[in-house]
């Protein structure tokens, strides 16, 4: 990762995207959910919730899609799917990111290839398992935070820098970043990066113990928004420096990044943003790109009350008056907030609203908040083709990240 | 903003400049260009690398220049020090050096964990180390980079036993939590990066900090490791097969400022599951080692035929070296702890430390000023 108030770094290319989510288990079905509206919050089945306050979430109840054999890697690749459902998505999203890479059977050298995920549970989905008095030394390795990635790289037989970055809820920003230094400094030829989590037990307890979720909708924005909702999934994208012979045009780039410390408290934002701003005018400067070129703002957007005031001020003190004269929206109704995998779908989201001409809107805002001031998309997806956005991002520990994409426009 | 479509326009120049398939040809006053730029601060030493022809798109980026070790703080079971107690390792491989569990001042610190304690009192050491008040770490200026193999799984398995962990625990399950108590205690806002996983995690860490410094990312940077393993002493007896110890644990913490010697040098590569694993080793130490002749300071290989294969390539390239002190098994400690000893001890470069972690393997090359 690299922050920035040196020059303006070279974009990296995204070459192929795949996700797992409530509303869609593949890049086509997620995009057309977004637009849609379609929310995957729904009560949940896969552990015990009768004694927590809130007991809903987006929740993915089976995974669907079957691996295309095409997608199998090469013969120094694990055999077999681990168990761990972290590792799962994660593999499913990395499939379809190679396929729409044109990547799928045609993988580089083993040491070319790169992998890193941001995760804020990592291999938790093992834990329990790995705990249990017999429980096997695999499980053990794979409840490690490091163990979904392993996984992931041990499947793709990838012998290229593999790095677990947690930064809470916005790892997947940073993962992304890290993945372009990676390939900058000519570590890698391709990079899988983005991030995964699961919606388990054990973070539903501990967000319910933290009275973060709302027992009504996730509002973002709205005046009434009264916290968050979790939800599970992965997304992946195929990071490469744009100079492949015959790839594909892109879905776009990468242009810039940045992931600072708030220094300020564990789980609440800075209540004056401080480095969340420093983050994002640090990926501008890195990016070369000034304020006024931003066309979309995909924020971090949680409905919790001091995450999107927070958010709207340091937007508008970054953007000036041209924050309110651009769409800003959230998806995390759509999707519950995935956590790991939350900054690298929204970037996705970003990228897609590019090629598609449209911006999904923000479920669930109807009753504008004084402090919540800009245009956040509400009602139904916007006819728009954003050319550059901003993607924000926070997390526990006092993160902050910042990412700014480039759209390739219409294939 | 209006619902109809923008006109497309181009995307921003930056974008095009620097994109492959459509960007002029690269010259060496473009700052974009690894080695080119007119700003030495900038580019660093590290332009001296990749003087010559513009570097053609795609082009490796040179390494950075390694960073000065400014500070050094360190929370072990050894003692006081950065001298490792060999007396203190226990010949167990199941066995464990613990650390000693720091009291700090602050009511802030009344629910914090252990691992939080550990890195808020290695910061302040390095910070002191470098002769700076606490004040002046402050702000955007100072990066941070923490990583970890351990240093969360403590407070993860004592919320997933205990069903009645009040509302203060659960933050503190999150490893971002280790670095968020320094990043408090120090007000630091700059650039900021966490990794998890063993020694090759660290020698990322530094080469991170090594490029914020040179690219004028971070004035300084404080690269931290956490290790955490008493409260998981059943789970390693039990996994004595993946990790061979004994386990040192605790928190090693250094202070770099931008250097001004020749490039810091880094090689990483994966290791077969199968156990083919001295070509990958061999390979990736030549390319650390080329014409040097370092000195060991650290070998964070704990596996027999690995480090068979680390020494016969060191050997190879660099003749008969001292092997580093037995220290036990330090996870992402073991990098900092070295660098921070082989500092204190002023130990003549180039130092040369390897690091493996599961199935990845790392060497650095700590150069000459």
């Amino acid at each position: 990762m690299s922050a920035g108030r040196g020059a303006p770094v070279r974009p990296v290319a995204v070459t192929g995207a795949g996700v797992v989510t409530a509303i869609g288990q593949d890049l086509d079905g997620f995009w057309d959910s977004l637009v849609a509206g379609v929310s995957g919050i729904s009560e949940i089945e896969g552990f015990p919730v009768a004694d927590l306050r809130v007991t809903r979430g987006g929740e993915i109840k089976k995974l669907v899609r079957e691996l295309p054999p095409s997608a199998r890697p090469g013969p120094g690749a694990a055999r077999r799917l681990p168990a761990c459902r972290t590792s799962r998505f994660l593999i499913h999203a990395a499939s379809e990111a190679l396929e729409r890479a044109g990547l799928a059977g045609r993988l580089p050298p083993p040491e070319r290839l790169g992998v890193v995920v941001g995760t804020a549970l990592g291999g938790i989905d093992e834990a329990r398992r790995a705990l249990a008095p017999q429980g096997g030394v695999a499980a053990l390795a794979g409840a490690l935070y490091d163990g979904p990635t392993r996984n992931l790289a041990r499947w793709l037989g990838a012998r290229g820098p593999v790095l677990t970055v947690t930064q809470a809820c916005a790892s997947g920003a940073t993962s992304l970043g890290l993945a372009a230094d990676l390939l900058r400094a000519g570590r890698a030829d391709v990079v899988l990066a983005g991030g995964g989590d699961v919606l388990c037990r054990f973070v539903q307890r501990g967000f319910n113990v933290l009275r973060s979720l709302t027992r009504d909708a996730v509002r973002p924005f709205d005046r009434r928004r009264s916290g968050l909702l979790l939800g599970e999934g992965a997304a992946l994208v195929v990071l490469e420096r744009g100079d492949r012979p015959g790839a594909g045009p892109p879905l776009g780039y990468v242009l810039g990044h940045a992931s600072t410390a708030d220094g300020a408290h564990i789980t609440a934002p800075d209540p004056e943003g401080r480095g969340l701003e420093l983050a994002v005018r640090a990926a501008l400067a890195q990016a070369g790109v000034a304020p006024s070129e931003i066309d979309l703002v995909s924020a971090h957007g949680t409905g919790t009350p001091a995450n999107d005031r927070v958010e709207t001020e340091v937007l508008k003190r970054v953007l000036g008056p041209h924050a309110g004269r651009i769409p800003v929206n959230s998806i995390k109704a759509h999707l519950g907030h995935t956590m790991g995998a939350a900054a690298t779908l929204e970037a996705i989201m970003c990228l897609l609203a590019g090629r598609h001409g449209q911006v999904p809107p923000t479920l669930n805002y109807a009753d504008p908040d004084p402090a919540c001031d800009l245009d956040y998309v509400p009602g139904a997806a916007r006819a728009c083709r954003p050319r550059v956005s901003l993607s924000t991002s926070l997390g526990f520990g006092g993160c902050n990240a910042a990412l700014v994409l480039s759209s390739a426009g219409p294939p | 903003m209006s619902p109809v479509p923008r006109p497309r326009r181009d995307p921003p120049a930056a974008a095009l400049r620097g994109r492959a398939a459509t960007a002029p040809a690269a010259t060496a006053a473009d700052p974009r260009v690894p080695g080119g730029g007119a700003d030495p601060a900038a580019a660093g030493g590290a332009r001296a690398v990749a003087a010559g022809p513009a570097a053609p798109p795609g082009a490796p980026a040179p390494f950075p220049v390694a960073p000065r070790i400014r500070g050094v703080g360190v929370v072990t079971g050894w003692g006081p020090g950065v001298e490792p107690d060999a007396a203190a390792v226990p010949d167990d491989r199941a066995g464990i050096v613990p650390a000693p569990t720091p009291v700090l001042d602050g009511d802030r610190f009344r629910r914090a964990t252990r691992e939080c304690l550990l890195a808020v009192a290695a910061a302040r050491a390095a910070v002191a180390d470098a002769g700076l008040a606490p004040e002046a770490v402050a702000g955007s200026g100072t990066g941070i980079l923490f990583v970890s193999a351990t240093g969360y799984a403590p407070a993860n398995r004592a919320f997933l036993e205990d069903e009645g962990s009040t509302t203060l625990h659960f933050p503190y399950t999150s490893p971002s939590a280790v670095p968020g108590e320094v990043t408090i205690e120090l007000g630091i806002r700059g650039p900021y990066l966490n990794l998890m996983g063993g020694g090759p995690a660290t020698l990322h860490a530094l080469w991170s900090a090594a490029r914020w410094l040179a690219d004028g990312t971070a004035a300084r940077v404080l690269v931290l490791a956490v290790e955490v393993v008493q409260e998981l002493r059943d789970l390693f007896a039990r996994a004595g097969r993946v990790w061979a110890g004994p386990l040192v644990e605790g928190a090693a913490c250094l202070l770099l400022e931008p250097g001004r010697g020749a490039p810091l040098r880094w090689r990483a590569a994966g290791l077969d599951v199968d156990g083919r694993s001295a070509g990958a080793v061999g390979s990736t130490l030549e390319g650390v080692l080329a014409a040097e002749r370092p000195r060991l300071v650290w070998s964070g290989i704990t596996a027999p035929a690995v480090a068979r294969a680390e020494q016969a390539a060191i050997a190879r390239a660099a003749g008969p070296v001292p092997r580093a002190p037995r220290t036990g098994e330090a996870l992402a400690l073991g990098p900092l702890l070295a660098l921070a000893r082989a500092h204190r001890l002023g130990a003549e470069r180039p130092w040369l430390l390897t690091a493996g972690w599961r199935s990845d393997y790392g060497a650095m090359l700590w150069p000459r000023d």
